[in-house]
């Protein structure tokens, strides 16, 4: 991490031997527009895609957690996803959302006479199709790491709170989410860290287009890198990166009350 | 002093001493770590003796592809040089430039790289392809067209290898029912013909299929136009002839006859297969999978192919794609020799024409040599008898790679009608002058 925060100040193209070149870096990238653009589409695949991630594993890990008939099928087809090489998900996902009749999203809203839609080819739609894609297959690992946490709540908690006449709804409000708290932390934290990560499902689905529509960070870093040829500048970018995890974990921890004692 | 007396190793329960265990599992992991070393490296090769070649590149990617490497091209160039051996690293396309830098980085480099066309000037700039003798030419009956993507500032850094490029074809029954005779001779005539294909449920013409820069890039030529200046150290597309390109593709977006959003997409069969386009702008390389999965739409009944028009002034031509071959400056003064005539092999009919076939390439010869298999390929039949239309529209600058990454955004958002040709031209401009100021 030190070699790469020094060769950020420098002027690096991987034949020659790095040029220091001070904040020249940092300076181009406060003026590169494309990369903040890509910031803020990990900020709006984050601030969406996590919550509704969370939330659906949440409601699956309390259903799962009631014993129901199949459960481990259940378990393991909502998991698949999470270990499926993403160039799988991204070829599968390319079929579910191609332009035409052959597309599985088309032909499913053709039944209700919706014409069809150019889900990655059109800017308004392409980041959404890419939120979908990302909260289908984060919600795997979050029911799991849940449901794991649902099962050390101490039943004592729910009955007295039956014997009290507590609802459904108060129990999951003021026994489940609080028990959870810990946990919810540490899956915000994990799924932020993860967004920002994305890399291989914009390469393999969008390569950030179009028109840089769904472009992140790190496929910006590596465009910078790999095609660019400028590691001093890719290596820049890599430290705001850091620097922003670092931000939004301790943002995160405040706001959830996380603590030590998880 | 008191004497120390070694003790035995405790005996454990079930028989094994605890030092044994200790070797036993020392000399597991240093088994297994060389087991592992050994399986280490993707490409299939033969070490036979005191050269071994390090070959790099997107060819030979299946198990037919390594068979007619080792088969065709190694063993039968080991017949003239028998201590040759070889390391074959498959590496695609869309992977070859991180490759390639990485191997920089840890200098690291392969003897021989296969890259393609407009990845000579970056790689010549910083050191990577080295500059090979104007004698390694002679004999081979390159076509001269063909050597034009190969050379830098006046210098041969790579060889023709197998040429693909990107041609137009029409379906004959969507063109006989409009009453269409044969193919456009000019842009304008094409955008009349895409106009009159227009109906229920086709699009006339498929030009988003194939990447968006080669597609700008061939109504730039047709346009008379080209990227940068012939020393690559300056923007030539600014001339008008970059902006007639972008307005001619809008242009057809907002009379119907393209549809920015009908795309192919990988895995997926081409709307041209499906019949939802009447003229598709494709890549020769297609040949194989089309004539697997579409026999009857490829028959020379079902199926015409024409040159890109040009716009009046200009002659027609094809858009030179297909693979390079190069040196790299790793290879010592010693091994030059051999890693010449290897090269220089790659070129003898016997080790490149199964290379076309198994590709849908052509060999980049003047004078190809008759082969059944290669002629059934009607793209490969096309570009043979158009080699003097060729043109090597890509690269051309060391700054293109950079470029290209940056451009094709903006080309994108002229097609989604977020900006317009001028304006997308002139932040292409923007974006081709920084690059260059870096160099």
């Amino acid at each position: 991490m030190v070699a790469a925060i020094a060769l950020s100040f420098t002027s690096y193209n991987m034949i020659s031997a790095p040029e220091f070149i001070g904040f020249d870096n940092y300076r181009d990238i406060f003026q590169d527009a494309v990369f903040w653009r890509s910031m803020w589409h990990n900020v709006v695949i984050g601030a969406v895609g996590i919550p509704i991630s969370m939330l659906i594993a949440l409601v699956l890990a309390v259903l799962l957690n009631k014993g129901v008939l199949g459960q481990g099928i259940f378990r393991t087809a909502i998991f698949l996803p999470h270990v499926t090489a993403t160039v799988a998900i991204s070829m599968i996902w390319l079929w579910i959302y191609a332009p035409t009749d052959n597309g599985l999203a088309n032909w499913v809203l053709s039944a209700f006479g919706v014409p069809n839609q150019a889900w990655l080819t059109n800017t308004d739609t392409a980041l959404l199709s890419v939120i979908i894609v990302t909260i289908w297959q984060g919600i795997g690992l979050k029911m799991l790491i849940y449901l794991a946490a649902l099962q050390t709540i101490s039943e004592e908690l729910y009955e007295a709170a039956d014997i009290d006449g507590a609802s459904a709804v108060q129990k999951f409000r003021y026994i489940t989410i609080p028990a959870l708290r810990p946990v919810t932390f540490f899956v915000l934290v994990t799924s932020i860290i993860a967004n920002f990560q994305t890399f291989d499902l914009i390469f393999n689905l969008t390569q950030g287009g179009p028109a840089n529509s769904t472009t992140v960070i790190t496929y910006q870093i590596y465009l910078t890198a790999f095609e660019y040829f400028q590691m001093g500048l890719a290596t820049a970018q890599s430290v705001i990166l850091l620097i922003v995890l670092v931000v939004l974990t301790a943002i995160s921890r405040r706001m959830t009350g996380g603590n030590d004692n998880a | 002093m008191r004497n120390r007396k070694l003790s035995t190793p405790p005996s454990t329960s079930d028989g094994l001493t605890a030092l044994s265990r200790r070797g036993f599992l020392t000399v597991a992991g240093v088994g297994g770590a060389a087991v592992g070393l050994s399986a280490c490296g993707s490409g299939g090769g033969s070490s036979t003796g005191d050269a071994d070649l390090e070959l790099l590149g997107p060819t030979f990617g299946d198990s037919e592809g390594q068979a007619i490497l080792e088969s065709d091209i190694v063993e039968t160039f080991q017949e003239t040089n028998p201590d040759t051996g070889y390391n074959y690293r498959f590496v695609p396309f869309d992977r070859l430039n991180e490759t390639l830098g990485t191997a920089m980085a840890g200098g690291i480099t392969p003897d021989v790289i296969f890259s393609g066309v407009g990845w000579v000037e970056p790689y010549a700039e910083n050191g990577l392809f080295q500059e090979l003798p104007e004698g390694i030419l002679d004999g081979l009956g390159i076509h001269e067209r063909l050597l034009e993507a190969c050379i830098y500032q006046d210098r041969i850094h790579a060889l023709p290898y197998q040429i693909s490029g990107n041609i137009f074809t029409y379906n004959r029954e969507m063109f006989e029912a409009k009453g269409i005779e044969g193919p456009p001779e000019t842009l304008e005539e094409l955008r009349d013909i895409a106009r009159e294909l227009q109906d229920d449920g086709i699009v006339p013409i498929d030009i988003f299929s194939a990447s968006m820069g080669q597609t700008w890039i061939t109504f730039l030529s047709a346009y008379g136009g080209q990227i940068f200046t012939d020393d690559g150290m300056n923007i030539a597309f600014n001339d008008g002839t970059g902006e007639a390109a972008v307005q001619f593709m809008i242009d057809l977006i907002e009379d119907g006859s393209a549809d920015f959003n009908l795309q192919a997409s990988q895995g997926q069969p081409r709307p041209w297969q499906s019949r939802q386009v009447a003229i598709d702008y494709i890549n020769g390389t297609s040949w194989p999978a089309l004539s697997d999965e579409s026999p009857d739409m490829v028959t020379e009944d079902a199926m015409g192919i024409f040159l890109a028009p040009g716009d009046g002034n200009t002659e027609p031509s094809w858009l030179i794609g297909g693979t390079l071959v190069s040196m790299s400056s790793s290879v010592s003064a010693e091994n030059e020799e051999v890693v010449h005539a290897f090269m220089r092999h790659l070129f003898d009919p016997e080790a490149a024409i199964p290379v076309s076939r198994y590709a849908g390439t052509i060999p980049a010869l003047v004078d190809p040599p008759e082969d059944e298999e290669l002629t059934s390929n009607r793209f490969a039949e096309f570009m043979m008898d158009n080699l003097d239309y060729a043109v090597a529209g890509e690269g051309g600058s060391a700054v293109w790679t950079e470029f290209r990454a940056e451009a094709v955004p903006e080309l994108e958002a002229a097609m989604t009608g977020s900006q317009g040709a001028k304006e997308t031209i002139d932040r292409m401009e923007e974006i081709a002058r920084a690059a260059l100021d870096g160099l």
